[in-house]
């Protein structure tokens, strides 16, 4: 790390205007961002400290309408043990917490930083090479370098995978999210939160400089509604998702009256599948059906020189899901 | 918006930590909170004294804003039981707890940890006694090198402190932030077991 | 048999070697007359009834470890103690062209700077050492080496060896395509064989992973240095150290290395290395201590592999499934030195024909391989036990039968048909998966071999033992501990052979003060120094049997030491009361190690271990659900620590077999995976049900017999696993690590 200065804001207020001052970076628990500094990566000269402001930042909270508000600065490791996500409505996302990284990273690290953290690109993260992604050279190396964990899907310049995994059981949950700004308080939809054309010149977010998220809100699910997170692997062990996918299944009387899918891990940003989602909707669950589903999640798929067998790895990961959520297994 | 009881800093004692750290900087612009508090309070980049509670006592240590709580405690007040193994969060050789649960001390800013209260494998033997579960890990041999060990005996408390008696699963998932390049693992879920059937936390 | 020596040893004596039958087995034991070395105790052997040696004690230095109170390289501080770091290459292969340290050494809190090349050296690898410096802490340290200004003419580099010089043509199934030299007499056996077989097999480099990264902290006072140094090699480094200093032109008095706690090893840590040197140049340069040790990365890309192997083999059997022709080649990953990449094969599988085993290393621009754990035998162990399974499905054998057939040795006999029964073999491979199932089983087996059992070092390994008139011994060896339990089987062969309380000995090792030791190589520690512990308690016994014979007035010769207790039937003091007759000075002897026996029981270590998995066939993850080993450990002397080593290995073997490969970007020729989260190691919960029997066979190789344990049980776990994956599949996946992308590509060549 670079030297920097430390900055205790006691307001979000004042936090949002330190943060818009130049050089800057906001920090909650830090994991993403020390790890980035201590490569040198990103060289703040001010990093402005979220933590004292977890009053107001951290929790969970069940409103009286059935909708679930998620303190940005609330960590994962709450997300896994809070009863609110005990019900089959919002498993996926207790699962999704349960399998990032590891107890002491989940003891710390909050949503919105896992939401926000940098992609996990060997190139984009080592000072030593200087690629296309955030301008550093003129090609992304891993297109043409050792890209076995890279896209498959939704790529153009930059083979980069967002590494979150609440972010797809979030999207399939349809989750809002909320910033401030200066005074200026903001509520979105979490897709808006990941550009929209993930080109490596691109941000892997869309705030501004001094945007905070403030919190994460889930809407009421209805009755009958079970989400599921499933990934693949290489070890049990702490070890990053070569795919995932989220679903989001609202059944009634053995049909399938609503759905959602969401891959991770796989392309630039998390990537809801409407497509594929919307082959299940009107559907009794069944294998084959399954099947075709996941085929549809990754049609359009444009594999690397390393990283075919992620279509066979994702397409199975979908189908495991849906199968798992189809039986009431979350 | 609830706040759950005894998790992450909780503003109150942040601020605590924070009034012992202005007393004891010097040469930084933290003055400048205090004539104007609508400013927020600002320390670095040079170095300045913090205060820890480490294992019970508050321990003064010199800092830069860009020194880790791992560096402040093996290289500051020389508790070297915490390890530097990977520096990033992945191998758990740095496992402390803070505010009762386990944390990579590598990942944690030592100006994070100042008013959390931060316990060290150091403080699970003194002289007259020796914590059940670090008898344990001898009995049960769950150490080979031992360079892990210190991480592997401090998410083993944390694990039995959350469980009081783990299923091997549990065990598992969390000691699933530490490596071993030994092979220690299985032993160590042995001292975890031997641990809780003594009623030992 | 006694314990006192033979009037006249050149008589010989006759000992019993051998082992008592493993369950289900017969008894083994022979007969053998040896001639014990003068000043040694009568030898060990199969019917010695011990009283500490083989129960279960706790590892002596166990609680300072798990307090977190132990003190290794890494911890040492002093005050006013600098922090050194080097700068290293951002180029694969060419020249340093220019070198300005000074703006660097002109940095707040600098204090020295040393140039480790000149301009116009060589650049090797990615990661070549070029410059050190040292200041007041790391941050110091890190800030002024951005502010070394060095430039590099590039060469061009490869790091792919594949298309290494040298390298053998491969198609597009990656089968090497070059044929195979002429051998007329394998050709001809083959020709004749009813079954015959052909593969190629390959593993990636693995890197060692000790925790502990290298390095350590140097202190001059004068020209005297004490270095605590993460090392395997104590003696060897301060050799090491001493000529590079003095080469460097700086006056060395005495160098005194500190290895007290190792944070593992596992082969890397022989040599004080580039960043040994450079912390005591550094610490002699700023006449302040200083403690330099490498990050990650340059532990991933600095300080040696365990090589890549590419490996062909063809091998016929006749209609009884005997193996009558064996053809075999391979190559190995060498790094720029284009040396080290050899790949061991086992030698006991009996063969009609001469086997032919030729092997080849390619070099490319990376940080060479260094000895790790079993060099060479688990990359080959992996061709040579797959390729048998593969042969002994195309002849419809079982391949524990086929095993019994072919391997010519006898302990390993015993432990196939034990460890086949003990594992469940027959059941296991009886199980048959569903045509259509998601997740298959499958179970597979591989042997082990490891041919050192220790020797008497040049000059001899030695011992210290004093003791003192409290009643506390000492036992004390220059060699290092790097975890496997030195320090506890010094304390357990003390206690054995003075009789003494456990808890009164007090084993130090790691410091060169004391007596030389080897290095912590070739599973080679325990079994040559043990005899020189055992020697030392001896003749500290023989005094202190004198003083006790003397002050009780009894017949030296009848007075014996157990259990705590010194004298005859009648007339004993307890241990701490006799201790009190040696005065102010303590008993202060040197051990030494003697030559080995002539003709022991056997010259090398058997094992064999049997794995089971399953296989996700949608996703392409294996897991590995359980392992079993028998492993021959010569005389168990620490019995909970033996088996922590076999179940480690196992562990280690499940890493190797499923996740580890070095990762290189072929363009800068720079490591991708240098960390913990992309370089994988088995975690917590990739962890199998493991057992494992220790073997316990009295070798008769010295007056001990005891065997190491740090290569025997790393040569078959990854083999085992392999076959299981096969067995499980039906097709082999024949490339380690066997990663999702390979097993669904299996799948996908049985489909087509």
């Amino acid at each position: 790390m670079k030297p920097f200065t430390y900055v205790l804001p006691q307001t979000l207020a004042e936090a949002s205007a330190a943060a818009k001052q130049p050089d800057t970076v906001l920090k909650g628990a830090g994991i993403d961002l020390i790890d980035r500094m201590k490569e040198r990566l990103q060289t703040p000269a001010q990093v402005v400290n979220l933590l004292p402001l977890h009053k107001e930042m951290a929790g969970i909270a069940v409103a009286a309408d059935g909708s679930v508000t998620i303190g940005a600065g609330t960590t994962l490791a709450m997300l896994e043990q809070h009863a609110a996500f005990a019900t089959p409505a919002l498993a996926g996302l207790r699962t999704a917490a349960a399998t990032t990284a590891s107890p002491q990273v989940r003891n710390r690290a909050t949503v919105a930083g896992n939401l926000l953290q940098f992609t996990r690109c060997w190139y984009v993260r080592s000072e030593a090479f200087h690629c296309l992604h955030g301008g550093r050279g003129p090609t992304c190396l891993a297109m043409t370098g050792e890209n076995r964990y890279h896209a498959v899907l939704g790529w153009q310049d930059c083979v980069r995978v967002h590494p979150s995994n609440l972010a797809p059981a979030l999207l399939a949950l349809d989750a809002d999210y909320t910033t401030v700004l200066g005074d200026k308080r903001t509520t979105r939809k979490l897709r808006d939160l990941f550009p929209a054309d993930p080109r490596a010149q691109n941000p892997e977010h869309t705030l501004q400089q001094g945007e905070i998220v403030t919190s994460i809100t889930l809407p009421k699910q209805p009755e009958g509604t079970i989400t599921v997170y499933g990934e693949s692997r290489e070890k049990e062990t702490f070890d990053w998702a070569t795919t995932a996918c989220a679903v989001r299944l609202v059944l009634a009387g053995g049909t399938i009256t609503a759905a959602d899918l969401v891959l991770g891990a796989v392309a630039p940003v998390p990537l809801p599948r409407p497509q594929a989602a919307k082959l299940l909707v009107g559907q009794k669950p069944s294998s084959e059906l399954f099947a075709k589903v996941a085929e549809t999640a990754y049609a359009g798929a444009s594999p690397l020189t390393h990283n075919a067998y992620k279509l066979t790895v994702g397409k199975a990961v979908v189908r495991d899901v849906l199968e798992r959520a189809s039986k009431g297994m979350s | 918006m609830t706040v759950p009881p005894d998790r992450g800093v909780s503003r109150r004692s942040f601020l605590k930590g924070s009034a012992v750290v202005g007393i004891a900087t010097t040469g930084l612009d933290a003055a400048a909170g205090a004539v104007r508090p609508t400013r927020p309070a600002s320390f670095g980049p040079g170095q300045h004294e913090i205060a820890l509670l480490v294992n019970g006592s508050e321990q003064k240590v010199k800092v830069e804003t860009r020194t880790t709580l791992l560096d402040a405690l093996r290289d500051g007040l020389d508790l070297t039981g915490a390890k530097k193994i990977c520096d990033r969060g992945s191998c758990g050789g740095c496992t402390v707890l803070m505010d009762g649960v386990a944390v990579n001390a590598c990942l944690t800013l030592a100006m994070d940890a100042v008013g959390s209260k931060l316990t060290t494998v150091e403080s699970l033997t003194d002289k007259d006694a020796v914590h059940p579960l670090v008898q344990n890990f001898v009995q049960c041999d769950a150490m080979q090198c031992g360079f892990c060990t210190p991480g592997m005996v401090m998410s083993s408390l944390a694990c039995l402190q959350k469980r009081g008696k783990p299923t091997v699963e549990q065990m598992k998932h969390d000691l699933s932030g530490n490596l071993c390049r030994c092979g220690t693992y299985g032993r160590v879920m042995e001292a975890i077991e031997r641990t809780a059937q003594a009623g030992g936390k | 048999m006694s314990q006192h020596p033979a009037q006249d040893p050149s008589d010989g004596v006759e000992i019993t070697v051998g082992y008592k039958a493993l369950p289900g087995q017969q008894d083994r034991f022979e007969k053998r007359t040896v001639e014990p070395k003068t000043g040694d105790p009568l030898p060990w052997d199969a019917n010695t009834q011990f009283q500490v040696v083989g129960t279960d004690v706790a590892r002596v230095d166990g609680l300072a470890k798990a307090s977190g109170r132990a003190k290794y390289a890494y911890d040492i501080t002093f005050p006013g103690m600098l922090h050194g770091a080097l700068l290293r290459a951002p180029i694969a292969k060419g020249k340093l062209k220019a070198l300005s340290l000074d703006e660097a050494s002109a940095m707040p809190g600098i204090a020295a700077v040393v140039a480790l090349k000149e301009v116009g050296n060589k650049v090797r690898f990615v990661g070549d050492a070029i410059a050190a410096i040292a200041g007041v802490s790391q941050h110091a340290v890190r800030d002024a080496l951005e502010k070394v200004r060095a430039e590099y003419e590039a060469e061009e580099h490869n790091v792919d060896y594949n298309v290494a010089e040298g390298a053998p043509l491969l198609d597009a199934n990656g089968q090497v395509e070059d044929a195979w030299p002429e051998a007329k007499e394998i050709e001809e056996a083959l020709g004749k064989a009813a079954v015959t077989h052909t593969g190629t097999y390959r593993t990636e480099v693995q890197t060692h992973s000790s925790l502990e990264t290298h390095g350590g902290v140097a202190k001059w006072n004068g020209q005297d240095l004490d270095f605590w140094m993460s090392t395997q090699a104590t003696f060897g480094v301060r050799g090491e150290l001493a000529r590079a200093l003095q080469g460097r032109g700086i006056k060395v008095g005495t160098v005194t290395i500190h290895a007290e706690f190792v944070g593992g090893g596992f082969g890397s840590k022989f040599g004080a290395g580039i960043e040994g040197l450079a912390c005591a140049l550094l610490a002699h340069a700023a006449q302040k201590p200083v403690k330099l040790m490498l990050d990650r990365f340059e532990e991933h890309t600095t300080t040696g592999n365990r090589p890549g192997a590419l490996m062909q083999a063809r091998a016929g059997v006749d209609k009884d499934g005997k193996l009558v022709a064996w053809d075999w080649r391979s190559f190995g990953h060498a790094g720029f030195s284009g040396q080290g990449g050899s790949v061991a094969v086992p030698n006991y599988y009996a063969i009609a024909t001469k086997p032919r085993r030729e092997h080849k290393d390619l070099a490319i621009d990376t940080d060479p391989p260094r000895p790790m754990r079993a060099p060479g035998h688990p990359q080959g162990w992996f061709g040579v036990e797959l390729f048998l399974d593969e042969l002994a499905a195309k002849a419809g054998i079982d391949p524990l039968a086929f095993r019994l057939q072919n391997d010519r040795e006898q302990i390993r006999q015993d432990q196939w048909r034990f460890g086949a029964a003990e594992f469940g073999w027959e059941k296991a491979r009886a199980h048959q998966n569903a045509a259509d199932a998601r997740w298959r089983r499958g179970v597979g087996l591989a042997s082990a071999r490891w041919g050192q059992l220790g020797n008497q070092g040049r000059p001899a390994h030695g011992a210290t033992c004093r003791v003192h008139q409290d009643g506390s011994v000492e036992i004390r060896s220059g060699s290092q501990d790097i975890g496997v339990g030195l320090k506890t089987v010094m304390a357990v062969l003390t206690a054995e052979e003075l009789g003494a309380p456990l808890a009164a000995v007090n084993a130090i090792a790691g410091h060169t003060s004391d007596p030389s030791g080897p290095a912590a190589g070739g599973s080679m520690v325990t079994p040559s120094l043990a005899p020189a512990i055992r020697q030392a308690a001896y003749r500290a016994k023989l005094q202190l049997r004198e003083m006790v014979a003397k002050h009780l007035g009894v017949p030296v010769g009848d007075v014996d030491c157990k259990n705590g207790k010194i004298g005859t039937g009648t007339a004993q003091l307890p241990w701490a009361e006799a201790c009190k007759l040696i005065g102010p000075n303590p008993i202060d002897v040197r051990g030494e190690r003697l030559a080995n026996f002539e003709k022991p029981f056997h010259a090398t270590q058997c094992g064999a271990q049997f794995a089971e998995v399953e296989v996700d066939t949608w996703t392409g993850i294996v897991h590995v659900t359980r392992m079993f080993g028998v492993q021959d450990c010569g005389l168990v002397i620490a019995k909970k620590q033996a088996e922590s080593q076999v179940l480690g290995a196992m562990i280690q073997g499940v890493s190797y077999a499923l996740h580890e490969q070095r990762i290189m970007d072929k363009r800068s020729g720079r490591m991708l995976n240098g960390d913990f989260l992309r370089y994988k190691i088995t975690g917590p919960k990739d962890l199998p049900e493991l057992r494992c029997h220790m073997h316990s066979i009295a070798n008769g190789h010295d007056s001990v017999g005891a065997a190491g344990l740090g290569e025997p049980p790393s040569v078959a776990s990854a083999a085992a696993i392999a076959n299981a994956v096969f067995h499980a599949l039906g097709a082999p996946v024949r490339h380690l690590p066997i990663t999702p992308d390979k097993v669904l590509a299996a799948l996908a060549s049985k489909k087509a």
